[in-house]
């Protein structure tokens, strides 16, 4: 009966345990899937497109499909909090609606765990006023997102 | 160990290995099909022999053309060396803009003022919108179709279309943000046209773009640049040849589908009869695309015809003046030959070469294929050239 007990309380404690480490992995694990982005750039009258991902997990890797490719990565955590802060601001709507522009400067995709957004980025002059205001600002954005990106540890 | 460094010296022998290979296929594609390079198609019609490549595929003939090194994505390169790269990841704004600053302005000068004998100047190029507005004025002047009234809407459209190379574009952007937000800062005003000139034409302003807005074609100094690639033959006249069927296609968006759809019904449908594909009709922004490509393609026959002598093309077409006409096209449609699967605003590249270009009596003329017939007709506003029995024109 004792040895019964003892047995069981192993396995209680085997249970604990794996509880444990699971829920330890779950969170390790949505503690490393970070932000997400990708940049289309298209060139017109051609339609070539220049093409900027960050897919950041324990690190963030970068590729720049463009007239100057580029791939890396970086373990600093610039690009997670300048992406981030991309989110926040669109969640705050400081961003332009997308102008219905048959040409596009950006198709912007976003994602970070649940929180994700596409925006379709017109030529400024399909902006006007106070949209005009807000399209400068997520230019400047996205165009420092690309600077940065380029300042990356370059890969193989 | 020893190994990978091997890899690692072997490959960029391997690359060039491959540029080689490509560069051979590339003059073979041209000689394919049992045909004698110096056959001009004339000849080959009366042999009963099958047409040299560019008048039974010109798409083909002009991706397979040999292409020198991508001088923008160098100049690029160069410009970003100078300027960028001396920048710490976290440099602020005002630093960027400095450097883009200094960056646009390099690339303008060497895309239109540094180069007196590797391409047109500045005057030049401004001094080819003329003849593009003109040749794509000409295509629906006195057509009387749609409307009388309609010609001359389009035609003072065109004709009041201005060009802006390069930095001129960050004025017209000063401009437009001054209108937008009167009490912005001029200041404030200039950092933003600065970044909005990199996002459109590229951080140094060497990406080939060139797009239309509020009655301006804008022209990235990259897209000019990148017309040298292609041999170094008559370059400065090629270059402006090349330039013609750019602008003639970024000017025609004031007045293409998306504006009026109905000035091309008789366009669109001679299109669908002669080369139907469902991922095109259907499609507006596609059918926009189209419409420039129709007005490009018969500006360009047209400004062949009228500069043959500086062009150095012969009355009939010879198979040296075809290649000149090939290179042509290729420094002007060139990246039209990477196909980009992703993209759902343009015709396929193919459809875009072999049917509009390859239709359009001006460039068949100076390639020297056979003239249009009514099996293989040329599509034109009022619909098939030669018309279709019972057409009405």
């Amino acid at each position: 009966m004792r040895i019964q007990e003892k047995l069981c309380r192993t396995d209680k404690m085997q249970m604990k345990l794996l509880t444990l480490i699971t829920f330890m992995s779950c969170l390790i694990g949505t503690a490393w899937s970070g932000p997400r982005l990708i940049i289309e750039h298209p060139r017109y009258p051609f339609l070539q497109k220049d093409i900027y991902t960050v897919a950041c997990e324990k690190e963030c890797a970068v590729k720049i499909s463009s007239t100057d490719p580029f791939s890396g990565s970086t373990a600093k955590p610039l690009l997670q909090e300048k992406i981030r802060a991309l989110i926040t601001e669109y969640e705050k709507g400081e961003f332009p609606v997308f102008s219905e522009s048959p040409k596009i400067l950006y198709d912007l995709q976003v994602e970070d765990g649940t929180k994700k957004f596409r925006l379709k980025v017109g030529y400024p002059r399909s902006y006007r006023n106070q949209e005009y205001t807000k399209f400068n600002l997520l230019v400047e954005r996205i165009e420092e997102l690309k600077f940065i990106m380029r300042k990356s540890e370059k890969g193989p | 160990m020893k190994f990978f460094i091997a890899l690692i010296l072997l490959l960029p022998l391997s690359a060039l290995a491959r540029q080689q290979t490509m560069f051979t296929a590339g003059l073979e594609a041209l000689s394919t099909g049992n045909v004698s390079p110096e056959i001009t198609c004339q000849q080959a019609l009366e042999n009963g022999d099958p047409l040299p490549l560019h008048c039974r595929d010109l798409s083909s003939a002009i991706c397979s053309l040999p292409k020198g090194p991508d001088g923008a994505a160098i100049k690029d390169r160069e410009i970003a060396r100078a300027t960028y790269d001396p920048l710490p990841a976290n440099a602020t704004q005002a630093q960027r803009n400095r450097a883009a600053q200094d960056a646009i302005g390099m690339s303008d000068t060497q895309a239109y003022d540094n180069n007196s004998a590797d391409g047109p100047s500045r005057d030049d190029v401004r001094r080819m919108m003329d003849p593009a507005r003109w040749n794509v004025i000409s295509l629906f002047n006195g057509v009387g179709y749609p409307s009388v009234d309609k010609q001359r809407q389009m035609a003072n459209t065109v004709q009041n279309i201005r060009l802006k190379t390069g930095t001129e574009y960050v004025a017209s952007l000063v401009q437009w943000g001054r209108q937008q937000n009167p009490s912005a800062s001029q200041e404030t005003l200039r950092r933003d046209a600065i970044t909005t000139y990199t996002a459109a034409c590229g951080r140094t302003g060497m990406e080939a773009n060139a797009f239309f807005e509020e009655g301006e074609v804008i022209l990235c100094p990259g897209l000019a640049y990148s017309m040298r690639d292609y041999g170094n033959n008559n370059k400065i006249e090629e270059i402006k040849a090349a330039l013609i069927f750019t602008m003639s296609h970024e000017i025609t968006h004031s007045i293409d589908y998306l504006v009026n759809p109905t000035n091309f019904d008789k366009l669109i449908s001679c299109y669908q009869r002669a080369a139907p594909d469902a991922s095109i009709f259907g499609n507006r922004n596609k059918l926009a695309e189209l419409t420039s490509d129709y007005f490009g393609a018969f500006a360009l026959g047209k400004y062949l015809a009228d500069n043959a002598l500086k062009l150095g093309l012969p009355p009939a077409a010879t198979p040296a003046s075809a290649s000149t006409v090939l290179r042509i096209l290729a420094r002007s449609v060139g990246s039209y030959c990477t196909v980009d699967p992703t993209d759902t605003d343009h015709p396929n590249p193919s459809y875009r070469m072999n049917q509009v270009l390859a239709r359009a009596p001006g460039i068949k003329a100076a390639l020297g294929c056979p003239a249009p017939t009514a099996d293989n007709p040329s599509c034109t506003l009022r619909g098939e050239n030669p018309p279709r029995p019972g057409q009405a024109r």
